[in-house]
């Protein structure tokens, strides 16, 4: 909230500055492996994919990797999910709707080996809350597209906790997918401490896309839980891909929850988490 | 390497002092002190802790310099006992306004002796008895000469008057004509409010910080950044005096505007080495913003009408000769301009800022002058939630002459930092978030003027501060909780002693010895951290509470001062300092520039101060009957324990942020080239700096040395002005700027379709984006000026950035909107076209 109040106030003054794509020569960098593993509850086809970091500009999917084993171990049952390669770097796992494998409050164990070098993460698969309902209105105001509509979800913090959610947007069934439209809250704030709340407004509006819905659209959220340290990671993540303007952070490498057992460099990150789906469809 | 350390937990501050038994039991000390911090007890408090300090100090052997030094002021004055000499004193003032002026030459016509009037407009030289030819000269004024006959101590104040005032020249310096050479002072920048009010500015506002960053020796993290960084030091090793009380944050609207209302400023003055030992408390620099007392004359108005403020200030006696005030008021006007065109539902959105400045001096007798100074300044936006933050001094002064060779300032201040965030929405939700940084002080100063070849100052300051690092609300549906961070308070203190010496006609030197100490004391709690890998926060592992005036955490840091002068011959000198500096204040903030809701942290148990060691030395020579002073200066610096943050830090709100901090260690060096043209109708400088600042701390950048974001080797600045004739005049500058550099990624890590950029080198600032120049024009032109006509007016045209170059301020990476995969460089400009504008002044 207080870096979004920052931003509008910034740009609300200074049509002055301005952006232009520069072309610029970067090195090279060292190849590392990537496991990026996001994981949840919904009785759908579950998947991990394993690639290698590229060029920044390479400007296409990155090289993967489809020889490595990998299992998710539920640490409370001793139950193994194993994970089958489909091609291009992505291994999958089909759960059972009779005994689903991934069950609130369990802690699960990522195994990859991968030419004998094994990798491991830990995850705990947290709660989640759900959405009451959506109100939208149309936009008649200064900012944004006029005569689009605008929605915002209602929904609570569960009880106790901390608990950290992700938000996941789709509109007319398309995931929501740029780096700024990352919507998380820690209980019902964008920090620790809200235990219970409503999600306030930044977090209740983030779900429309940029430019606003239309009649007859529709738009579902995804509440996912997430794990504190996953928390970190995505905000982070945000943080680096859109870190312009007078105000930027110093650029860090994001964090990974994977460790190797032989020391050899990985990133990526492991989370299970719960997801509960509600949708809106756009009336006039 | 940062003093040594005192700790005595649960042990009650006040019992550890001997000094303070008898105050122990007093209960208006122990209900009044502390809980109640407010003004009045403050005074006595720091009193108080300067004496403590004191005693602690004797404990410790530097008190063995310190009486060392008091040995041999003492000896000093039993050589000035001489007889048959006499003492000349006195104030010198403008003629037509009663302002006191500083930095006038007074001296003895075809004789090496004389002295500069202080920051007070106040003399004092010692003759032999006897007639005396005096002359008193300071540029931009007609010298004036008096023949006295001297038999015993003898005071005059002189006026001296402005040098045609309509044909006015214009003036760079204040200073007498060969000062830069005569001077013991180096790495030393004055600049005359006139002149800065030619530079042509952004927007047409002249501005003071603006107008700091042409100087050699200091550059910026870029364009729009707030503050300003000195021979490699952070924007928080400046230490920004407004008539003695410090200023936290010194612009508005994030850093476009300097906070300092032009029309109210007399002097100002920055040093950057050679650090005089009455100053204290930051590392890199020293800015002295003095303000105007007020015409104790008559009336004067001024004002005019910019693009982006509207300003105007009134001064004038209350009793004639006796009294006078100054009171100047900006406030940018673009939203009641607006207003009109908004439509209702944004109409009530607020976007200004304001500063007022006042001032109000007394002169009680002879030997009694009142000061009391005052800055208020906001910055407010708004809508549907609230954003304003700024700066509020005031300063209570008196200036007393004990007698004619002893002159006592007493500076007591009061200032505070505060920004404040609120949002409620109409289902009730909300947050309401502050901040604050609130610092008393008192500051006794004694100006010893023993005889023509020693002055001798000294002194003893003490700060209490008060943090508030964060008053947070969070609410919804009426229940709220509260996010608010504990208070904190710290005690920082110095006493003084300064010896300039005259060892020669040709020799002189400035000593002197600062011993500061800072107490971290109770309410309050502290922290213990675990000691593990330097690249993740540390984790929390006790925390422990303290009572009221309790003892957390003591430092004490010598910090030995020394400048030396030696004239090679009428027109050149060579100069050399050493000073050593501590700094028990840090700005936590790890944006590329500093933002209104940073906080600061006092040194705590876990954060040590600052430390910073420089050396440097100076050539300096006049050409052309002093037509043109030129300089060469090199620095080198060492800094330790500067902060850095752990990756992923959490600097807002966070109570255990302690444990996200790094400290670090700093080097800079350079030389600096300066020329300045001070006579005819072309003036202005030129200078050039070629210098490096890095940092190094462990677990950032591999543990290697890395450039910091405002490391720009290359740094040329050129401002000339030229007085066509009595009604245009031109003025230009241009700037080059090696590019900051940059931390690039090299690879892309792919995670759930976004594509997150990469360092695998992992060093920091492995890149510099291209370098910054621009070019400034302005033209000025004065109305006619008639006889009986009291209004004067002119208008200022001036083009920012004339070639609409778009400096880069950063290059960041990006995906592209419509496809992740796709990635870009994208150069960021805050300034990105020429800007135009024309301001209106007037005076009556």
């Amino acid at each position: 909230m207080k870096k979004n109040i920052i931003a509008f106030v910034f740009i609300g003054i200074f049509v002055i500055s301005c952006e232009d794509v520069v072309d610029i020569k970067l090195q090279e960098g060292e190849k590392y492996l990537v496991i990026d593993a996001f994981l949840n509850n919904q009785i759908k086809p579950q998947s991990i994919r394993i690639s290698y970091t590229a060029p920044y500009f390479s400007n296409s999917e990155t090289p993967y990797e489809n020889s490595a084993i990998v299992k998710v171990i539920d640490l409370t049952t001793q139950d193994t999910a194993h994970f089958v390669n489909k091609g291009n770097g992505v291994y999958e796992y089909i759960p059972d709707s009779l005994h689903p494998f991934f069950v609130v409050n369990h802690e699960y164990k990522l195994w990859v080996n991968l030419n004998g070098n094994e990798y491991e993460a830990q995850s705990r698969l947290n709660r989640t809350t759900v959405i009451d309902s959506f109100v939208y209105e149309k936009n008649e105001g200064n900012f944004g597209p006029k005569g689009k509509y605008f929605a915002r979800f209602i929904a609570k913090d569960s009880l106790g906790g901390p608990d950290y959610y992700w938000f996941k947007s789709y509109h007319n069934g398309k995931f929501l997918s740029r780096p700024n439209q990352i919507n998380l809250a820690v209980d019902g704030a964008s920090g620790e401490g809200a235990d219970g709340f409503y999600f306030p407004p930044n977090i209740a509006f983030g779900i429309n896309p940029r430019d606003g819905l239309s009649v007859g659209d529709s738009l579902e959220v995804e509440i996912y839980s997430i794990n504190r340290d996953t928390w970190i990671f995505l905000r982070q993540a945000q943080d680096e891909m859109t870190n312009g303007g007078l105000f930027a952070r110093t650029p860090e490498n994001i964090i990974t929850n994977i460790r190797s057992k032989n020391n050899q460099k990985v990133l990526g990150f492991f989370n299970v988490g719960a997801s509960s789906i509600r949708g809106v469809t756009i009336r006039e | 390497m940062y003093g040594s350390k005192f700790s005595c937990k649960n042990r009650n501050y006040l019992k550890k002092i001997s000094i303070h038994k008898k105050f122990k039991k007093n209960l208006f000390l122990e209900n009044f002190l502390f809980i109640d911090t407010k003004f009045c007890p403050f005074i006595i408090l720091n009193l108080i802790h300067g004496l403590i300090v004191f005693n602690f100090a004797k404990k410790l052997k530097v008190m063995k310099l310190v009486s060392l030094v008091f040995l041999m002021i003492f000896s000093l004055h039993l050589i000035a006992q001489e007889k048959n000499k006499v003492v000349l004193s006195g104030y010198v003032k403008d003629s037509k306004s009663g302002e006191k002026l500083i930095g006038v030459t007074v001296y003895k016509l075809n004789s090496n002796i004389g002295v500069n009037t202080n920051e007070y407009g106040f003399y004092s030289l010692t003759l032999p008895k006897g007639s005396h030819t005096i002359v008193f000269s300071y540029i931009g004024y007609e010298k004036i000469q008096k023949d006295i006959q001297l038999e015993s101590n003898t005071k005059l104040d002189v006026e001296l008057t402005e040098e045609g005032v309509q044909s006015e020249e214009v003036v760079i310096t204040d200073k007498k004509e060969d000062e830069n050479i005569k001077s013991i002072e180096m790495s030393v920048n004055k600049l005359d409010i006139r002149f800065i009010q030619k530079i042509p500015a952004l927007l047409g506002e002249v501005d003071i910080i603006r107008s700091i960053q042409l100087l050699p020796g200091v550059s910026t993290v870029g364009e729009g950044a707030s503050g300003f960084n000195v021979r490699g030091g952070n924007v928080d090793q400046n230490l920004i005096l407004l008539d003695e009380a410090p200023v936290f944050n010194s612009s508005h609207l994030f850093g476009f505007f300097s906070v300092f209302n032009p029309d109210a400023v007399k002097d100002v003055k920055l040093v950057k080495g050679g650090i005089p030992a009455i100053y204290g408390g930051r590392l890199s620099s020293l800015l002295d913003i003095r303000m105007k007392e007020g015409n104790n004359k008559k009336f004067e108005y001024k004002g005019g009408i910019g693009t982006i403020f509207s300003r105007f200030s009134v001064e004038g006696p209350i009793l004639k000769e006796k009294a006078s005030f100054i009171v100047a008021a900006r406030r940018s006007y673009i939203d009641v301009l607006a207003k009109p065109f908004l439509n209702k539902d944004l109409r009530e959105a607020q976007f200004y800022f304001y500063d007022l400045t006042a001032k109000f001096n007394y002169i009680v007798n002879e030997k009694n002058t009142l000061f009391l100074s005052g800055y208020f300044g906001r910055d407010v936006f708004g809508a549907g939630f609230k954003f304003n933050w700024g700066n509020a001094t005031t300063t209570l002064r008196w200036n007393r002459i004990i007698n004619p060779k002893l002159f006592l300032n007493l500076t007591a201040f009061y200032s505070n930092y505060d920004y404040k965030l609120k949002f409620t929405d109409d289902q009730g939700q909300g947050f309401d978030w502050n901040a604050n940084i609130i610092n008393y002080s008192i500051k006794p100063d004694f100006s010893w003027f023993l005889n023509e070849k020693h002055k001798i100052k000294l002194g003893l300051q003490s700060i209490l501060f008060h943090m508030q690092p964060g008053n947070a609300k969070v609410t919804s549906e009426g229940r709220s909780i509260n996010l608010s961070l504990k208070h904190r308070y710290g005690i920082e203190s110095g006493i003084y002693v300064n010896h300039e010496w005259k060892i020669s006609e040709r020799l002189a030197m400035e000593y002197g010895l600062r011993f500061s100490s800072f107490h971290f004391i109770g309410k309050g709690d502290a922290y213990t951290f675990a000691d593990t890998n330097i690249a993740v926060s540390r984790r929390l592992v006790s925390r422990q509470s303290y009572n009221t005036l309790e003892l957390i955490q003591a430092y004490y840091n010598p910090e030995p001062r020394l400048s030396l002068k030696w004239d090679i011959n009428e027109t050149s000198s060579f100069k050399a300092s050493y000073n050593r500096m501590a700094q028990y204040l840090h700005l936590v903030s790890n944006t590329a520039a500093p933002t209104p809701i940073d906080i600061w942290t006092i040194s705590t148990n876990n954060l040590k101060p600052q430390i910073a060691n420089q050396i440097a030395f100076g050539y300096f020579r006049n050409f052309a009957n002093n037509t043109f002073e030129t300089s060469i200066e090199i620095y080198y610096k060492t800094l330790q324990n500067l902060l850095d943050y752990v990756p992923n830090a959490d600097l807002l709100l966070n109570e255990e942020l302690e444990g996200d901090l790094l400290q670090g260690i700093g080097r800079a060096y350079g030389v600096e080239l300066y020329v300045k043209k001070n006579k005819g109708k072309l003036t202005g400088w030129a200078s050039y700096t070629l210098s490096r600042t890095e940092r190094k701390t462990d677990g950032i950048s591999k543990n290697e040395w890395f450039p910091t974001r405002f490391d720009r080797p290359h740094n040329l600045n050129t401002v000339l002005t030229y007085e066509l004739n009595k009604r245009w005049s031109f003025s230009a500058n241009f700037v080059y700027l090696a590019g900051t550099p940059a931390t690039f990624p090299d690879s892309r890590v792919q995670i759930q379709g976004y594509v997150i950029p990469y360092n695998s080198t992992e060093k920091r600032n492995n890149f510099r984006i291209p370098a910054y120049h621009r070019l400034d024009l302005s033209a000025t032109l004065s109305g006619k000026v008639k006889e009986r006509k009291r209004l004067h007016s002119e208008w200022v045209f001036s083009v920012y950035n004339v070639y609409n170059r778009r400096n880069p301020f950063s290059i960041y990476f990006r995906s592209n909107k419509d496809n992740n995969l796709q990635t870009e460089a994208v150069r960021y400009s805050v300034i990105g076209s020429f800007v135009p504008a024309i301001t209106y002044n007037f005076n009556f």
